[in-house]
């Protein structure tokens, strides 16, 4: 029976690097995937860069709230219930904590974040302070990780986060758009299934460097934490990791089979993405929440 | 031609990688060591108890209690003693008996991990 604190936290932290995944994903839909389809788009361009701003706002809220959230948490992990009801105890692990320092870099991040989509979702020019904000935000995970102390590590941390969040997090932005856009630009509503299409087309060299860049930043860590092949099947932290690869390897495979589908549907008006999109975007929620409790568990 | 080069210097790159990274690796805060040893039977009660960990522990989540024969010992303030080790002293002197140490501590991770060790005393002086 798995420890309730350790249930609580790895929880808290899958919807904290949801969120933040969010935020890099609409990130990535204003600078890598917007450029691609303006032309395309036309007029829905700047409807297609107000919906990944609210999206990045809603991901940068839910960001600053999970981060109070993670202390309280951690807290409880540290202490006990009646620790984690105790502000003595919550502002000892906040202030006077290791873990505490690398938290309060995160809050200021998140804060950060919120403040600048918040900006951007109202004046345009603000997507490059709300992308540095996300980069700024991504950077600090690492201090409250497996990597901490660890520069190089760190940075192949960051680079997966960013890999992830450009391939998984801009998939969900652009399926989010159903609930994200608004109605003001006139027939967008209609339009929308064939602007995902398009979207989707063209984001292909986006998720292939992105996929790229999330192996080879997370072979390394991943070969360094499990120290040997018989770890992968004998430790409860292999087997995580490997049900990790397994779902990463069946993403994949519907992003394969969906970049095939998108190719074949060029020209073809009205044409809504299929439902395999979605279930590549489930598939993803899975493996962060994996991951959420991977990074919970000590490494062999 | 070109991507074979890309896809080759990535692999070499990869390969360089995990040489400058693979150093060891410990999972959270590895205890290495305790004083009493785990399991020993002393003739003379200690003083104190000491653990030693792969990581510097971070105090403000560290923790320690032992339990005795007679229920909780009394101890003093966890303290750092060296680097990497912690400890406590026992404010009176132990009785015969078996002893729990139960400790809780954190490392560079944050990660708590928590563990315990046990030791006797076979007559107290």
């Amino acid at each position: 029976m798995p420890d309730l604190s350790f249930v609580v936290e790895a929880g808290v932290k899958a919807f904290l690097y949801a969120s933040i995944l969010l935020v890099v994903g609409a990130s990535a839909v204003r600078w890598l995937l917007l450029p691609r389809i303006r032309i395309e788009a036309g007029s829905d361009a700047q409807t297609i860069e107000r919906s990944a701003a609210r999206v990045a706002l809603v991901g940068a809220a839910l960001t600053v709230g999970l981060c109070a959230l993670r202390l309280w948490a951690h807290t409880l992990s540290a202490f006990g219930l009646d620790g984690a009801r105790s502000w003595t105890s919550i502002r000892l692990v906040a202030v006077e904590s290791r873990w505490g320092h690398g938290w309060q870099q995160q809050l200021l991040a998140s804060t950060v974040l919120l403040v600048a989509t918040g900006t951007s979702a109202v004046v345009r020019a603000s997507w490059p302070l709300a992308t540095a904000a996300a980069i700024y935000c991504v950077s600090t995970l690492p201090l409250l990780g497996h990597a901490n102390g660890h520069a190089a590590r760190m940075g192949l941390d960051v680079l997966h986060v960013l890999g992830a969040g450009c391939w998984l997090g801009t998939l969900a932005v652009v399926m989010a758009m159903r609930f994200s856009s608004t109605n003001d630009a006139a027939g967008f509503a209609e339009r929308l299934g064939a602007i995902q299409t398009a979207m989707l087309r063209r984001f292909s060299p986006v998720a292939l460097s992105s996929a790229a860049a999330i192996v080879m930043s997370g072979l390394v860590p991943a070969w360094i934490y499990v120290g040997s092949p018989t770890n992968l099947y004998s430790t409860r932290y292999g087997r995580i990791l490997l049900v990790k690869l397994g779902l990463v390897g069946l993403v994949g495979a519907c992003g394969f089979v969906n970049w095939r589908r998108v190719r074949r549907a060029a020209g073809r008006t009205n044409q809504r993405p299929a439902a395999l999109v979605t279930i590549e975007v489930g598939l993803a929620i899975a493996v962060v929440v994996v991951t959420a409790f991977l990074t919970e568990i000590g490494h062999p | 031609m070109k991507r074979t080069l890309l896809t080759c210097s990535s692999v070499l790159a990869v390969i360089a990688l995990l040489g400058v990274l693979s150093v060891a690796v410990l999972a959270h805060n590895h205890l290495e060591k305790t004083m009493p040893t785990d399991g020993a039977s002393l003739t003379t009660a200690p003083d104190h108890v000491e653990l030693w960990f792969a990581e510097k522990p971070d105090l403000a989540v560290t923790k320690l209690d032992v339990m005795g024969p007679s229920g909780m010992v009394d101890l003093g303030p966890v303290h750092a003693i060296a680097k990497d080790s912690i400890g406590a002293s026992f404010k009176a002197k132990l009785a015969g008996g078996k002893y729990v140490v139960n400790w809780q501590t954190a490392g560079d991770d944050g990660h708590v991990s928590k563990g315990d060790f046990s030791f006797s005393v076979t007559s107290a002086h």
